[in-house]
């Protein structure tokens, strides 16, 4: 199926220059002695007071040139590895929820670390979600190393890909906790079953724990997707172009500080670019805006033959109705319209990015097994387009118990899981429900049901003990 | 050599595979191994359809497959009748059963799928297709003199005409003798209360169940 442009080859020409002027005139901060002295070595035009670094137009295309074309970014089981190359797309929830709409009482409470866990249980049971992200931020674990326990919730109840945001956090620790599980840190090269997501400052700036922990992740060749969260008209030029050439900047020059630190990190391109919202003040997620720059921003990756990333499936709607559907069916589809690898935030977010819920979990998994379907493009072929088999029907005949039917139906149709579409009578037998009841139901059906594949318990027990170890230096360090 | 449980669950399997040509091997299996016919079909390919019937309701098969599992059906049922018949058998609850399409609607696959559920269940099915005229009903049901007639209609223009055939019936005098059921995409068990209809069919295996209650099987 063809991927979805939004702007010509000119246009992409004069926003990758206007990006490689962004850095070399206005250039960026970067909080990380280390990082900068990287770059000062390298040929950028370094201020070590102001800690700006002016970036030259070689040494930005320098890095996309060193960086990976094709990403192997692994689940703990092999079926789950994906690929991150051109025409394949994938989903996963998104980070940083601080409540969940209860799918029990319906009611919002602050977030926990078993929300973590069940989130993470309910991805891995829900089949057309291909990466796990922690969703939420748990509310009853110290603040300070509220990352690793993610992770540890994540870990033991998923075996797809997990990508952990470090909120701070030296990422190491989260590294060596990924080890665990593939058998030794040294084993995460072949295995990579760990990656991160990673936000600079917007306006230009790349912070002191996101510079550390893009220089970890570099170094220890997990995936990063590096990525901008600038607010057009705040952040970011109040123009659609402008906030691209910024994103473009600040998530390139992320990548200068990676290829730098290690040639052949492997990096991720994309952005989160929404919109300042003039009228309240916040930062949307069913944002248009966001959209159409995820479709150009894809669309810059591609030109690079860079890995992409990209946003969609949340909602800014404070319930679960038709405002949540819509926006999020209609930015899973321009995201995955847009080519980009790796889509997130399928699922996983209410209320501005603030407020989680289970039942979207598995409302977008309906959504995306539907955008699946569309992008898997029709097989043509001698026996497809069927011209034997319309023979033999003929005008006036039927298709139905013709062996070519048998055959092909399954393969060639949509089958719905949670779309409702019985005859009036039977509908109202089995309760009258809405996609919302129906939602619900199937939630708590998998999580009674679904049990993911343990970790050895020798592995479990490991585990326990890097995140206990890692508590208490963290928690005494820190007091 | 196969024993009388394997050639029953034989006979079941094909029908749930919807493969004709091993429906009919079994059947003449079961023939060969002097089975009782009756039991062949209740205890082999009429399960096999009732479990097709069951994965159907649940979701777990199509249309598609169903019909061709009735097509089973009916190839096994054809091997075991002639012996059936020499025994003097009779299927529970099964009868003549005349099948429409009413007037003005030309509808076609709906009622095709029911009549081929209903002739797998072993009813004599008489399916005289679309576009019927009310008296056209009238005089085939005089003629052939049907346990049930069935009349089918898509559109909520042309269900109208469900009624306008009862209305025939009691009128020739002949609404007595039979049962009528209705079915089609606007047909709801109140319509079918509200024109006089004995019964109405959810679907293709909706239809045989009801039609089998009708006479009392």
């Amino acid at each position: 199926v063809g991927t979805l442009e939004v702007l010509s080859r000119d246009d992409v020409y004069r926003i990758h220059t206007a990006t490689l002027q962004v850095l070399e005139r206005t250039g960026v901060i970067v909080e990380e002695e280390t990082a900068l002295n990287l770059l000062d070595e390298a040929g950028a035009i370094v201020n070590h007071k102001t800690m700006n670094a002016k970036i030259p137009p070689h040494l930005v295309e320098e890095a996309i040139r060193l960086s990976p074309r094709t990403i192997l970014f692994a689940g703990r089981n092999e079926k789950y590895d994906m690929r991150l190359e051109r025409g394949r797309i994938h989903f996963g929830t998104g980070e940083g929820a601080t409540s969940i709409l209860d799918h029990e009482t319906n009611i919002v409470r602050p977030s926990t670390k078993r929300d973590i866990a069940n989130a993470a249980r309910l991805t891995d049971a829900l089949s057309n979600y291909d990466f796990v992200m922690p969703i939420y931020t748990a509310q009853d674990v110290p603040h300070e190393v509220f990352p690793l326990h993610a992770l540890h919730a994540i870990l033991k109840n998923t075996e797809k890909p997990v990508m952990v945001v470090d909120f701070g956090l030296d990422a190491r620790d989260l590294i060596k906790m990924a080890g665990v599980v593939v058998g030794g840190e040294e084993n995460l090269r072949e295995r990579p079953i760990l990656g991160m997501y990673c936000e600079p400052i917007s306006p230009l700036i790349h912070g002191k724990h996101q510079t550390r922990n893009l220089m970890s992740f570099a170094r220890a060749k997990l995936p990063i997707a590096y990525v901008t969260a600038p607010a057009s008209g705040s952040t970011a030029p109040a123009t659609i172009a402008g906030a691209i050439v910024q994103s473009n900047a600040e998530t390139l020059s992320g990548n200068v500080i990676a290829q730098l630190t290690s040639k052949g990190a492997k990096y991720i391109h994309g952005s989160c670019t929404s919109i300042f919202d003039g009228a309240t003040g916040v930062f949307p997620y069913g944002a248009p805006e966001w959209m159409f720059i995820n479709i150009a921003m894809a669309q810059l990756g591609r030109h690079y033959s860079l890995p992409t990333f990209s946003t969609g499936g949340s909602s800014d709607s404070k319930i679960l109705d038709g405002q949540t559907t819509y926006e999020a069916a209609l930015t899973l589809l321009f995201a995955a319209q847009s080519g980009a690898n790796l889509i997130h935030d399928t699922g996983a977010f209410l209320n501005l990015g603030l407020t989680g819920s289970l039942d979207l979990l598995t409302i977008c998994d309906e959504i995306v097994s539907t955008i699946k379907y569309v992008l898997d493009g029709i097989d043509i072929s001698d026996e497809t387009l069927a011209l034997d088999v319309i023979d033999k029907v003929g005008p006036r005949g039927n298709y139905l118990s013709q062996s070519h039917t048998l055959k092909f139906f399954k393969k060639e149709h949509w089958f719905p899981s949670l779309t409702d579409r019985q005859i009036k009578q039977a509908w109202e037998k089995s309760g009258s429900k809405d996609v919302l009841q129906r939602a619900n139901e199937r939630t708590r059906e998998i999580l009674q049901r679904h049990k993911p594949t343990p970790l050895p318990a020798s592995v479990e027990k490991e585990l326990d003990k890097v995140l206990g170890d890692a508590e208490k230096r963290i928690l005494s360090s820190a007091n | 050599v196969s024993t009388k449980s394997d050639i029953l669950q034989n006979l079941a399997t094909s029908v749930i595979e919807g493969n004709s040509e091993a429906a009919r091997s079994s059947a003449a299996e079961a023939l060969a191994a002097q089975l009782d016919p009756l039991e062949a079909i209740q205890n082999g390919l009429a399960k096999g359809l009732r479990e097709v019937g069951t994965r159907f309701d649940c979701g777990e098969m199509f249309l598609m497959q169903l019909i061709l599992s009735g097509e089973a059906m009916k190839a096994g049922v054809e091997i075991l009748k002639p012996e059936l018949l020499r025994q003097k058998k009779e299927l529970k609850g099964s009868g003549t059963f005349l099948i429409g399409t009413v007037e003005g609607d030309l509808h076609d696959i709906g009622k095709s799928i029911v009549s081929a559920m209903l002739t797998a269940e072993g009813f004599d099915v008489v399916d005289i297709g679309v576009d019927i005229p009310d008296k056209v009903f009238v005089d085939k049901a005089r003629e052939i003199k049907p346990q049930i007639l069935g009349l089918s209609a898509l559109m909520t223009t042309t269900r109208l005409k469900q009624k306008d055939v009862i209305e025939a019936l009691n009128q020739a005098g002949t609404r007595n003798s039979l049962k009528v059921m209705v079915g089609g995409a606007t047909v709801t068990p109140e319509w079918a209360k509200e024109i006089g209809a004995d019964a109405y069919g959810e679907d293709a295996v909706d239809a045989p169940k009801k039609a089998r209650q009708l006479l009392g099987g």
